[in-house]
């Protein structure tokens, strides 16, 4: 490197470029000393830093573009930031949109409690092939987020295969898409590209594809695996059922931690021993005035019909924005953590480029004094 | 998010509240109107105060929420419409666009397009798909001039 061809320009020279210590007038008066073949040596000096200086215009180029690196991962972070409530906000928004959706399915399934609904949708089959859904981010600089997922994904293929089912992927995110790619050992039936902003058509493309696997009994189960966005420093990997949906929808109150929390229970735990066992833990069901004079302006089966393909929609959206939301959130965070590490890495290469320019303004200094000495 | 309805009153309310939801957004929250016609796929249903707790598909077609003199005209693409016992009305929308956003040369446009491709169409996938681009078309038509 560089730094070797230093040492010897300045092994001839008196002044030593020695930062590691504070100048010692015992290496000028050896005149022949060789430095190591590293005098750009880590200096693990009284400070803790570990870094290794060659001259001084090369410390110069790496503090400038360290400091251009600071700048563009805040940059990122503020960007992430904006971006995330935006994301948060859609959430809320498609809220009220699911709530009624489900609001209707109690009421219908309330009038349909005697008789045999019978929706493909709903079907329930003993499982030999598990679709799993599996929503990753586009672009990295995001932490761990897109690991989290992936490694979750890989568990639970190691778990359908120890149960001995069958299992096809669907990939939604570039990151996962070529991560998948890399992988041709695991089937996957479709890649598609994840977006900035989820909408209901994007989540159409996922709940067609699902749709006709499911009803064409290709798949016996779906699964969305997404990360659930918890708070903005903590996000959760998750895998939802999302078919064979359950005639009830979800009867809970649609808060962002009762559905959820009631879905979560009430999806989990299932397939047990390649069966589905569907067990429900938490629900609450909400007080609704239901009246016994609802009227039908069609066949309640086909209202059902029509209603279960949109509520399978709004919950991969859901699922969507969710990811989206978290993805952002771990990208603040992780370019937040750059930043820092940025402006902590500069000062401490300011720090040590500020002490060999003057330890090589003191050697300047007492070569000249020498020189005029040996003249005297 | 969404408040727990009100019990029924025992008197007729005299307006009608409409929750018109999409998925993406509440396009109207708790509004107080008089009328809502909505285009179930059974024909056009107007909604009162006081309607009986009713479940209706839509169909693509016009919707009109009325509030005294002022009419508010949206295009949807279909969904559900749910009356409350307690004059509540919940409108799901798949997409909606008010009708003023909607350019009519594009409709005729696009309705021809669709009408010729009925009438090329070969396969029934390419039947369907080309009937459904014609009754949404027609369907925009007919509430741009209806």
């Amino acid at each position: 490197m560089s730094c070797s061809n230093l040492t010897m320009l300045v092994s001839s020279k008196p002044s030593l470029k020695d930062s590691s210590s504070p100048l010692s007038f015992r290496s000028f008066i050896a005149p022949v000393q060789i430095p190591s073949s590293n005098a750009c040596n880590n200096s693990i000096s009284s400070k803790p830093s570990f870094s290794i200086h060659c001259s001084l215009r090369d410390l110069r180029t790496r503090i400038d573009s360290v400091k251009n690196t600071q700048k563009i991962t805040e940059a990122m972070k503020l960007v992430a930031a904006a971006k995330v409530r935006r994301a948060q906000e859609a959430v809320v928004n498609a809220r009220p949109f699911s709530e009624t959706l489900v609001e209707v399915l109690y009421s219908i399934n309330e009038q349909l409690q005697t008789e045999d609904v019978d929706v493909p949708l709903t079907n329930v089959r003993p499982v030999k092939k598990v679709a799993l859904v599996v929503v990753t981010g586009d672009r990295g600089l995001c932490g761990g987020f897109n690991n989290f997922i992936l490694k979750k994904a890989e568990a639970r293929i190691r778990e359908l295969k120890t149960l001995g089912l069958d299992y096809v992927v669907i990939s939604v995110g570039k990151k996962g898409n070529s991560y998948f790619l890399r992988r041709p050992y695991i089937p996957v039936d479709k890649f598609l590209d994840g977006s900035n902003l989820p909408t209901a058509k994007e989540a159409q493309a996922i709940a067609d594809d699902v749709f006709s696997l499911f009803v064409s009994e290709e798949v016996d189960k779906v699964e969305l695996l997404y990360t659930k966005f918890v708070s903005l420093v903590k996000s959760d990997p998750v895998i939802h059922t999302l078919l064979p949906l359950s005639p009830k929808g979800e009867i809970c109150d649609i808060n962002g931690i009762c559905v959820d929390a009631a879905e979560d229970e009430f999806f989990r735990l299932t397939t047990k021993e390649g069966k589905l066992t569907v067990e429900r833990d938490v629900v609450r069901a909400e007080t609704m005035d239901f009246s016994p004079i609802l009227q039908f302006e069609q066949d309640p089966v086909q209202i059902l019909d029509a209603l279960l393909p949109l509520y399978l929609n709004s919950q991969i959206l859901r699922a969507l924005q969710e990811s989206l939301a978290s993805e952002l959130a771990a990208r603040m965070t992780a370019m937040g953590n750059a930043t820092d590490n940025a402006s902590e890495l500069k000062k401490n290469l300011s720090r040590v480029y500020n002490r060999q320019r003057q330890a090589k303004i003191t050697g300047e200094i007492l070569e000249i004094v020498a020189g005029a000495d040996a003249l005297a | 998010f969404m408040e727990p309805r009100p019990p029924t009153p025992s008197s007729l309310p005299s307006k009608l509240t409409v929750n018109f939801v999409l998925p993406y957004a509440a396009e109207l929250s708790k509004a107080e109107v008089d009328m809502v016609i909505v285009p179930a796929t059974t024909g056009q249903m107007g909604i009162l105060p006081g309607h009986v707790p009713t479940i209706a598909e839509l169909k693509p077609g016009l919707l009109s929420v009325h509030e005294g003199n002022d009419v508010k005209k949206y295009f949807i693409s279909s969904g559900f419409a749910f009356v409350h016992s307690n004059s509540y009305a919940d409108i799901l929308a798949v997409e909606a666009v008010p009708l003023d956003r909607i350019d009519p040369a594009q409709v005729q446009k696009g309705l021809s397009e669709f009408t010729q491709k009925l009438n090329s169409a070969s396969t029934d996938l390419d039947k369907a798909e080309a009937q459904i681009g014609v009754d949404v078309h027609s369907a925009l038509n007919s509430a741009l001039t209806g």
